[in-house]
């Protein structure tokens, strides 16, 4: 099973090898669910499925991205998060985290085209490191009484604190968020698409892993942050102009329902947190794949510039409408299945979270039927490449499609 | 000569293990400076030879007139640099290049370090840690490329000092293994040369990328300091960030310039020991 992913190394440099070998892994993996192992440990569902979704994202920039270093620097990313979410020891797993930083830094800084990217690439290397490293502080007085790479034992809240604080600023939790609004408005396409869909899961994945120390400590304390990175999020989109600071911010929003989701700690908000991931990844690599598109076509990312789309291509019109449609959570997609399970839950807990939850709600469906709206009506022309657009067709069949998941469920 | 002279060294190194005495400890310290004058005489590193010798030497004579433990240990600390008592390095590492940076940086402390742990303090780790401190703080404000080096060479020592405390072995690996990798590393700053510049894998060692060296320093000291209660090395790690904004200022300028005249490292040999870093963690 892992020589097809180390054969993918072979083949670093011929794109569509390292997509076959590792789609072959990702085959395999499905197979091969136990908790043997000696380097990779393939022990939850959720990790294997978020492999997959990685793969998804690779294939897509395999067949649209033209640079071929931007390519391999993809495939780096991904060889570097599937091996993220399969570790066999949390020493393996923080690495991989901190390694997962410089191939994202070296598109942003190489590959941008204004000068605020060094702005931008200081913002992500100050919380990275400012929240990385006290993560070791926690991990060396553990005195290793993981379980593989879960931390399952009971410790206090300020150590709970500091050993999420490197997860919650790739998630990006409210307050800790600032560096994906400017590393997305700078990034490459490719970058935006892997920031948003897998460096993100980053964060998530690895709060799994930590949270059976959580324990319902103080975890009205995190659904307040949630509560906050929501709303406040949500209210961030409705004044953005720029359609890719805009589509970061709705990350931001979305995360920070994730997390409202993976406080509950409880089974079926697990489920729904693990969905709400895969709707999150497929979504959000498409709004900033087709902002991109719109971008290589137009020369601006202006929301007011983002008009006459049904007139241009029919096609792009309706994957356009279709995406966004699923970033506001409407029926069938993912995202309103995964939605639906964590509103039942916060229902469950306490009546009085509907309240917070309808706001987002309502804010959420506003800028992005606002943005709907605004794109398809006009009359002008934008020459757009139907083939680059119809890219997308496989993450959106993801993202709409729930029937194979429950087979897991 | 530099092969004899890393014989040499070794076998210093060795009498210094061997031995308890603190005029064999001064003949060591004597010797040590004849081989750094050796060494850059051949580049006509004179101020610098001059501003080393002026400094040991006097040290020196300092250690063999204070024959109480505390005071000697400290000085010996200034001897070799180790922060927060480092600020005379910059004095002599302003006119060595190539090699003699390079030995200067690595192994013109591997006696000093024996002899340190012979008469070493155990409470000495609050002073290596607010070094630590002090060098993050100093790497922060520096934004020249050669001294940006130095001074993290200066922390990656004080974290292999911290680590030499508490786990012999470990350490003289860690310092073997960062020595072979400062010698790819360390960049030839040349007199001649009006670009002293960085390459890519001195850059990524340098901002601690898991699997290199300064990653592996800190991982490995870190995991025996903190056998020993201490807030403050918390404290220390929030404020690691500091570095990695200083060194981010190399990737910054490594991503958006375009050198050709920098590639004079031993890239090749580099490529094939990166690698096997990672059987060290194995």
């Amino acid at each position: 099973m892992l020589e097809f992913l180390f054969i993918s190394l072979l083949w670093l440099f011929k794109p569509i090898y390292f997509l076959l070998f590792t789609v072959m892994f990702s085959f395999l993996i499905f197979n091969n669910f136990s908790w043997g192992g000696l380097f990779l440990v393939l022990d939850s569902y959720s990790f294997i499925l978020l492999i997959v979704m990685s793969l998804f994202i690779l294939g897509i920039i395999v067949i649209s991205e033209k640079n071929n270093n931007l390519l391999i620097l993809s495939e780096i990313l991904v060889f570097i998060c599937i091996i993220f979410f399969i570790p066999s020891n949390m020493m393996m797993l923080y690495m991989f985290f901190e390694l997962s930083m410089f191939p994202i830094l070296v598109m942003i800084l190489g590959y941008g085209s204004q000068i605020e990217k060094i702005n931008s690439s200081y913002y992500l290397m100050f919380y990275a490191a400012f929240c990385s490293f006290p993560f070791l502080f926690v991990y060396f007085k553990s005195n290793f009484l993981l379980v593989f790479t879960y931390y399952n034992f009971v410790i206090s809240w300020e150590m709970f604190f500091i050993l999420s604080l490197s997860f919650m600023m790739k998630f990006p939790i409210y307050f800790l968020h600032l560096w994906l609004p400017k590393a997305h408005v700078e990034a490459p396409t490719t970058a935006s698409m892997l920031l948003a869909g897998l460096l993100l899961k980053l964060g998530t994945a690895g709060f799994l892993r930590i949270l059976g120390s959580l324990s319902f400590v103080h975890n009205n304390v995190w659904i307040l942050i949630a509560f906050l990175g929501m709303i406040l999020g949500s209210f961030c989109c409705v004044f953005q102009s720029d359609s890719k600071a805009l589509a970061a911010y709705s990350s931001v929003t979305h995360m920070s329902f994730l997390l409202l989701s993976l406080v509950f700690i409880t089974m079926s908000s697990k489920i729904s947190s693990v969905m709400l991931m895969l709707a999150h990844g497929y979504t959000s690599t498409l709004m900033f794949y087709l902002i991109g598109e719109f971008y290589h076509t137009s020369g601006s990312r202006m929301i007011y510039f983002m008009s006459s789309f049904f007139s241009s291509s029919m096609i792009m019109g309706i994957l356009f409408s279709v995406v966004f449609l699923s970033n506001s959570g409407v029926p069938p997609s993912l995202s309103f299945l995964s939605e639906f399970l964590v509103i039942s839950n916060s229902m469950l807990i306490s009546k009085s979270m509907f309240v917070m939850i309808f706001i987002y709600f309502v804010v959420s469906f506003y800028y992005s039927l606002f943005l709907i709206t605004s794109s398809l009506m006009g009359k002008g022309y934008h020459n757009f490449n139907t083939w680059n657009v119809g890219f997308s067709a496989p993450l959106v069949l993801m993202m709409y499609n729930v029937f194979w998941l429950s087979v897991f469920y | 000569m530099i092969v004899f002279i890393s014989l040499f060294t070794l076998f210093l190194t060795l009498l210094s293990i061997l031995t308890n005495n603190v005029i064999v400890w001064w003949s060591i310290f004597l010797l040590m400076t004849v081989v750094f004058i050796l060494l850059n005489k051949s580049s006509k590193s004179y101020t610098s030879i001059f501003n080393y010798f002026v400094i040991q030497e006097s040290l020196g004579l300092l250690f063999l007139l204070c024959s109480g433990g505390l005071l000697q240990f400290f000085i010996i600390l200034l001897k070799i640099g180790v922060a927060p008592l480092h600020f005379w390095i910059f004095n002599v590492t302003n006119n060595i290049f190539n090699y003699g940076l390079m030995w200067f940086l690595t192994f013109q402390k591997l006696p000093f370090l024996t002899i340190l742990l012979q008469i070493f303090w155990l409470s000495s780790v609050y002073i290596l840690l607010f070094g630590l401190l002090i060098c993050y703080v100093q790497i922060f404000v520096m934004k020249s490329y050669k001294n940006l080096l130095i001074i993290s060479s200066t922390e990656s020592f004080n974290w292999i000092v911290l680590g030499v405390f508490f786990s012999m072995f470990n350490t003289f690996y860690l310092f073997i293994y960062y020595f072979v990798l400062m010698v790819l590393l360390i960049s030839k700053f040349s007199k001649t040369s009006g670009y002293n510049f960085i390459n890519w894998e001195t850059t990524l060692v340098f901002l601690n990328i898991p699997f290199s060296v300064s990653f592996f320093v800190k991982i490995f000291s870190l995991s025996e300091i903190f056998k020993y209660d201490s807030f403050f090395t918390l404290f220390l790690l929030f404020t690691m960030f500091l570095s990695v904004l200083a060194f981010s200022f190399w990737l910054i300028n490594l991503s958006m310039k375009n050198n050709e005249e920098t590639s004079n490292n031993n890239k090749m040999n580099y490529f094939i020991i990166f690698p096997l870093m990672v059987i060290s963690i194995i």
